[in-house]
């Protein structure tokens, strides 16, 4: 089903708190995830787990935002086996150049209170009647 | 902690190959959504793209080794990142995570290193950008 993204991105407001979520990073899903970036000791697997994008999908669907940056800080690595919960809110939305973002921050916290991490997601959400990523990828590609 | 540090001091990482499997698998690890541009080709040419970009998280988990490998835990408890990306990456690209040591200074009692950062590809294009901070342990 198509997205009209701009209507989500006028319809969101900043403040507002995306549902929470639970998971579970196994042992085997640190290890397969130190496999593939190529890092023994990779202590954040929750890189490729992109917590405020999570939420923001869980809520609004899929391809409805870009990733277009990161801001996050790391504060207790994360144990394998330890459920880990997800709370995000809606930080910003602003226009720049003429395109919309929104910011998502979130905060993840393991079973036994420890903050593993806390993220902050800069997203470009696609104007109307585009899809998601066609302008830059025209922009990309030319390059 | 690596080397020693002083202001100028530049960290190379070492480079990543970049491979359709190993971000197919990066996108499946931990959060295993829907096909997307970064793990299935036909839905990046759906969007208007010519092939499968690798996701800028997956750029992030270099720059994390590059951090990891020099600040040890002191990047582990309490690491800071901001990153944008600024250039696709593609399946074939090589990916090399750098930082430059940009501010040494004393908070708290405790040493503050902060860094720019960036990751280029096999052109010496950039392909990420941003800055870090990490407490010295």
């Amino acid at each position: 089903m198509a997205t009209n993204v701009s209507t989500v991105w006028e319809k969101i407001c900043p403040g507002e708190r995306l549902e929470p979520y639970e998971y579970t990073i196994t042992q085997e899903m640190l290890d397969t995830y130190r496999d593939i970036v190529e890092d023994a000791d990779a202590a954040y697997p929750t890189v490729a787990g992109r917590h405020s994008l999570r939420a923001w999908f869980n809520r609004y669907g899929a391809a409805t935002l870009m990733n277009v940056g990161a801001e996050s800080e790391y504060l207790n690595p994360v144990v394998p086996g330890k459920r880990i919960r997800v709370e995000a809110v809606i930080a910003d939305k602003y226009v720049r150049r003429g395109k919309p973002y929104v910011l998502v921050d979130s905060v993840a916290t393991d079973e036994d209170g420890r903050i593993i991490e806390k993220s902050r997601l800069i997203g470009m959400a696609a104007g109307e009647a585009e899809l998601l990523f066609e302008e830059v990828a025209k922009k990309w590609e030319k390059s | 902690m690596g080397k020693e540090l002083t202001l100028g001091t530049c960290l190379d990482g070492r480079p990543h190959a970049i491979t359709a499997e190993k971000m197919i698998a990066f996108e499946r690890v931990i959060w295993h959504r829907v096909a997307n541009v970064h793990s299935d080709p036909q839905e990046a040419k759906r969007v208007g793209m010519s092939r499968m970009i690798a996701s800028g998280q997956n750029q992030l988990a270099f720059l994390h080794q590059l951090l990891h490998a020099h600040f040890q835990e002191g990047w582990n408890h309490g690491g800071r990142i901001r990153v944008r990306w600024t250039c696709p990456v593609y399946v074939g690209d090589v990916i090399t995570p750098k930082a430059t040591v940009t501010k040494i200074a004393m908070d708290g009692g405790r040493t503050l290193v902060e860094l720019d950062i960036c990751c280029t590809n096999q052109s010496e294009a950039t392909t990420a950008v941003g800055t870090a901070r990490v407490y010295l342990t």
